[in-house]
């Protein structure tokens, strides 16, 4: 019966080729959207690990994470190194990394901060960052570039680099007095990191010395070598130093002894008196952001439910078309001895073949697509798609169509048999 | 054991909704191993009779026994699996699936039809054999055979759809104007072979034609008209 059921749609198979076609892009759009969100979600979850508090001047807290993690948007506050330095000697911190932004080359964000960033810094499954070549920045004017912007600007350890002013692509403000010389590039990490540049925060101080000499300690009459005693200084004590390298800094990451300390630190940094400051726990945050994004994300989940609808439309429509052109066919079986359930079973059979090769069809497209387009992900994106296997929820979505397909046949095979016992043996042409 | 293949008492049947039925028989039968001809006019109710003979339809009242069981007494999955056993159903035209080879046309009779596969079994034969020694006595080459059905001559497919009804020797062969798609020689050739196919396998022929020149092949020729005591109203024939 199941071999008869196969013939006949050989038989119809342009019109079953269409509707598997059909049912195949619906499967590719539901997985693919499926896919990307679980994806992104955790691409965006692993971006930063291991940071406990993320600590910028009185802002949104998200604000301060986009800014702060992903590059995006700008802080339009700053908070003062006093505040940086009265983070640090708070009870419970383990480590600090100061960050200031608001440059960039050529497009892409600068941040500086200090060597305590390639030590302490984590993301993933709590992973260091690794040098994919050379190593951190030793001198003020030395830089480390994410993977991405070596690749894109086709730079690599010893070449010059020129940051410029404000984080726009093009600026008229180039910093091309001091030019950084580069010397190391981070191993890809699949986060913001790798579309990041990284200086010392002397290295920041000397440019905007230079071109914001009321802003910064560093005047142009200042030596090189006053630099580098500076920065040796600086290494050697965390706590108060006689002059900061820079006066006010975008944001702190903080890592804490013990995770617990979280809430209470949050508490005690939000009230601080020496200046507004907001303190944000990362993982929250995301959340939180996370929560922001799920309209968007449901919205597309329905897009692709409703396309997957339109596709299974699509097959009851052929089905029940091919009724009509079937009703000789029908009539032989029935003289056959065929009874009205088994044309019921027939038309129930067809919708599952159907439905099936559309599925896998869809399914092997997915991987296909997903395989060609993981690198251009990657690159525009920042966004590491991995080709791994179907997920549950996936074979939930699978087995909800091939349900969805099978209940929808019910109306064409319903319709058969009712036929079947109607116009018995004669068919009226 | 009666001799009776089809009995017909008392019967009447009117489609579901109409006052009046179209047909009414007050008394018929056909014996085992006739070849009987019934004719009728368009609209006479020749397709219905075949019908309700063949099980698809219940009579209103009245009996129709076929082989001794009353279908009236039997459950629609009975009355199909009794069709599929036992009888060989003989269309107009369009008997094939097209998209199947004569072969597997032919072998399709056997698909619902345990008794029939049985039959086969009995006389040493595969299913495949049979269909091809049916073929082949009914004048198809072996080439034809595996040919799409619908690459083949009316007169060609009407023979298969004859080998298809006649596989595994049910007991009665309906057949419902297969010749009216043939020309004269054809239909007399096709004629003759059923003859000799259904009198082999020892199958009562009940062939239906509004065509009265045919009559004078037949052994045993019935007007439907004189069986048929409803009133008629010219309708449909359906």
């Amino acid at each position: 019966m199941f071999k008869l059921a196969l013939a006949s749609l050989w038989n119809r198979r342009t019109t079953a080729w269409l509707t598997v076609l059909s049912i195949a892009i619906s499967t590719i759009l539901l997985l693919g959207v499926e896919r990307v969100r679980v994806q992104a979600q955790q691409n965006f979850a692993n971006t930063i690990s291991g940071t406990d508090l993320i600590v910028g001047a009185r802002t949104g807290s998200t604000q301060l994470l986009l800014s702060s993690v992903f590059h995006i948007g700008a802080l339009t506050n700053t908070l003062s190194w006093n505040s940086y330095q009265h983070l640090q000697q708070l009870p419970g911190v383990a480590w600090t990394i100061p960050m200031a932004m608001g440059d960039s080359v050529r497009g892409y964000p600068v941040v500086a901060t200090n060597t305590d960033w390639f030590a302490h810094f984590q993301y993933g499954q709590q992973q260091n960052l690794k040098f994919a070549a050379g190593s951190a920045f030793s001198v003020l004017d030395t830089a480390v570039l994410g993977a991405d912007v070596a690749d894109k600007l086709g730079l690599d350890v010893g070449d010059p680099l020129t940051v410029s002013h404000g984080s726009g692509g093009m600026s008229f403000s180039d910093h091309d007095e001091h030019p950084f010389q580069i010397q190391g590039i981070l191993a890809r990490t699949g986060t913001p990191i790798d579309q990041a540049v990284y200086i010392p925060l002397e290295g920041l101080g000397l440019v905007h010395g230079e071109y914001q000499p009321a802003d910064d300690e560093h005047g142009p009459n200042h030596e090189h070598e006053h630099e580098h005693e500076h920065e040796h200084e600086h290494e050697h004590s965390d706590s108060i130093t006689a002059e900061p390298p820079v006066y006010t800094l975008s944001a702190v990451l903080i890592g804490l002894e013990s995770k617990p300390l979280a809430l209470r630190l949050v508490r005690d940094i939000n009230t601080y008196r020496g200046e507004p400051l907001t303190a944000i726990m990362p993982g929250l945050a995301l959340q939180e952001f996370w929560r922001t994004l799920q309209l968007f994300e449901r919205a597309l989940l329905i897009i692709s439910v409703l396309v997957v609808i339109t596709g299974l439309f699509g097959m009851l429509t052929t089905l029940l078309a091919s009724l009509r052109e079937r009703r000789r066919e029908m009539a032989v079986l029935r003289s056959l001895g065929a009874g009205p359930f088994t044309l019921f079973g027939l038309l129930v059979s067809e919708a599952i073949v159907l439905t099936a090769i559309g599925v896998s069809v869809g399914v092997g497209l997915l991987f296909t697509v997903l395989a060609l387009a993981a690198p251009w992900f990657q690159a525009t994106l920042g966004f590491v798609v991995s080709p791994s296997w179907l997920s549950s929820t996936e074979w939930l979505y699978l087995g909800l169509i091939l349900s969805a397909a099978i209940l929808m046949s019910f109306i064409p095979a319903w319709r058969a048999y009712r036929n079947a016992l109607a116009d018995g043996l004669t068919v009226k042409l | 054991m009666s001799d009776c293949c089809v009995a017909i008492h008392g019967l009447t049947f009117a489609w579901p909704g109409a006052q009046q039925p179209v047909l009414a028989i007050p008394q018929w039968s056909v014996n085992k191993g006739e070849r009987v001809l019934v004719r009728g006019a368009s609209g006479s109710g020749k397709s219905t009779l075949l019908s309700l003979i063949a099980g698809i339809h219940s009579a209103s009242s009245g009996y129709i026994k076929v082989l001794d069981h009353d279908l009236s007494t039997l459950s629609q999955r009975q009355r199909d699996r009794l069709r599929a056993n036992e009888i060989g159903y003989i269309f107009q035209q369009f008997n094939l699936l097209p998209y199947l080879s004569a072969q597997q046309n032919v072998e399709l009779a056997v698909q619902f039809a345990p008794a029939r596969r049985q039959r086969i079994a009995q006389r040493g034969q595969t299913v495949a054999e049979a269909a091809t020694t049916l073929l082949n006595h009914l004048g198809l080459t072996d080439a034809q055979q595996q040919q799409s059905a619908q690459t083949l001559s009316v007169g060609q497919q009407q023979r298969v759809a004859a080998a298809r009804a006649l596989l595994g020797a049910p007991a009665l062969i309906i057949a419902d104007e297969p010749t009216s798609a043939l020309d004269e020689s054809h239909r007399n050739e096709f004629i003759n072979l059923l003859f000799q196919e259904c009198a082999e396998q020892g199958s009562t022929l009940l062939f239906v034609t509004h065509d009265a020149t045919l009559a004078t092949q037949f052994p045993q020729v019935v007007e439907l008209s004189e069986l048929n005591t409803a009133p008629q109203q010219g309708e449909a024939d359906v």
